[in-house]
């Protein structure tokens, strides 16, 4: 019975099968409307087959036409493209940072050394749990997860996402040139796991410009905090101040280095 | 005019004069591609031309292989119109696995593709061809290239459907041709 092209035969011949191949040779040099049956149909796999008929057809015959002076049509692509790039953008920075709590790693799960309190006894004593992870937004609005120290390219956008499991204000801190802290912004954050937005929308850290080491803290306000205090939180790691902070970085690097 | 290389690194860079000129060079192929399905009328030739080149442009700088940009062009524009065309008929076949997808890269193509480059090839696979209806169709589309297969459907008399199967099963044979190209080269 003679063989015809299929699932196997396709298998056969991308092994490069000696006789699949000879065989095939020989047979595709006539018409077979069963093998061409299979050809029409055929299966994503060889896309490639099917864009090289195509450029075959078109390509050629394109050719003979003169070269497309549609600025109506061309306008119409660049604004799409400009219009998916934003609204990507967005989406991303958004659906990515809901979507993070799953997938990352968290950073300093473990608050620093008297973040938590020892438990007095005293019914709704704050415990101060609180987390902090992130995932990098490309310029082009790709989301990756970066773990904590992971790395990042300047342009990057990180979004920031904290698990706390009392609601408060909070102090959102960057290492300065000096390595110094300095207060970025406050937020307002709630009990459970969310992205950390202020009133404008997700809060999102821009590494545009940024080299090496970049630093980040949080720190809640359980009790009244001024943004000096919370500095003072972060520059006592010890947690003499019994204040919950929690740290995230990364490496802020171009490709090429 | 520029070769598709040169213009390509460029509009990896976001060089619009770039983008307008690989679409001015290559909207006619889409166009052609696109008018193939005759069920597409041409509001949604236009879509499938705009959507070609707003999905390659944004994938741009994912194409390693430069020289494969053709093939990769069309397979996009081939996806969307197939896209469109299962739609408009109930999901006539299965786009499952094509559906809107942009390849995400063009394989390295076999020796004797890359140096397939003839025109004469599509040229005897019609002459091969029985005269008749089919043969006809498949003349006025890739050979004479005026018409829309839309427009010979009309001109014949028969149903949109018919030229659109006509036209494939040309193709098919030009891909049984290509793959024996394929073939000849692996045994050599």
């Amino acid at each position: 019975m003679e063989r015809h092209l299929d699932d196997a035969a396709i298998r056969a011949l991308e092994a490069k099968d000696g006789q699949a191949v000879a065989h095939f040779r020989d047979h595709l040099s006539r018409p077979c409307a069963q093998c061409e049956q299979y050809l029409a149909n055929a299966p994503a796999r060889l896309w490639w087959l099917e864009a090289e008929a195509d450029r075959l057809l078109h390509i050629h015959g394109a050719l003979a036409m003169p070269a497309a002076n549609d600025t109506t049509g061309f306008r119409a692509v660049r604004r799409a493209m400009r219009a998916r790039r934003m609204r990507k953008a967005l989406v991303a920075t958004l659906a990515g940072a809901a979507a993070i709590a799953a997938a990352l790693v968290i950073a300093f799960a473990v608050p620093r050394g008297g973040a938590r309190p020892e438990y007095t006894g005293v019914k709704g004593q704050e415990s101060g749990l609180l987390e902090l992870s992130a995932v990098v937004v490309s310029r082009a609005g790709v989301t990756s997860p970066v773990g904590p120290g992971g790395r990042a390219r300047p342009g990057d956008t990180l979004v920031l996402r904290y698990r706390a499991d009392q609601p408060g204000p909070a102090y959102l801190l960057k290492a300065g040139p000096d390595g110094q802290p300095q207060v970025l912004g406050q937020f307002a954050l709630s009990a459970g796991t969310h992205d950390l937005s202020d009133s404008g929308g997700v809060a999102g850290v821009s590494l545009e410009g940024e080299q090496g080491e970049v630093r980040l803290w949080l720190v809640q306000a359980l009790r009244p905090l001024t943004a000096e205090g919370a500095l003072d939180a972060v520059r006592h790691p010890s947690g003499a101040t019994g204040t919950p902070v929690v740290g995230f970085s990364v490496r802020v690097a171009s490709g090429e280095n | 005019m520029e070769p598709t290389a040169a213009l390509l690194e460029r509009a990896k860079h976001g060089d619009e004069e770039a983008y307008r000129a690989l679409y001015g060079a290559y909207r006619p192929a889409v166009l052609r591609l696109a008018r193939s399905f005759a069920r597409l009328d041409s509001d949604e030739v236009e879509d499938v031309i705009q959507e070609t080149f707003v999905r390659a442009f944004r994938a741009l700088k994912g194409l390693q292989q430069t020289a494969a940009f053709e093939r990769w062009l069309l397979a996009i524009a081939r996806n969307r119109a197939v896209t469109l065309d299962a739609r408009k008929e109930q999901a006539r076949r299965s786009v499952e696995q094509m559906a809107g997808e942009v390849p995400s890269q063009a394989p390295a193509l076999p020796p004797a593709l890359a140096l397939e480059r003839e025109s004469a090839v599509v040229r005897e696979l019609v002459e091969e061809m029985s005269e008749g209806p089919e043969k006809e169709t498949v003349r006025l589309f890739y050979v004479d290239g005026a018409l829309s297969a839309r427009e010979i459907a009309e001109r014949m008399g028969v149903g949109k459907s018919a030229i659109t199967m006509r036209l494939e099963r040309f193709r098919a044979k030009v891909k049984r041709e290509l793959l024996r190209r394929v073939l000849a080269v692996q045994v050599e």
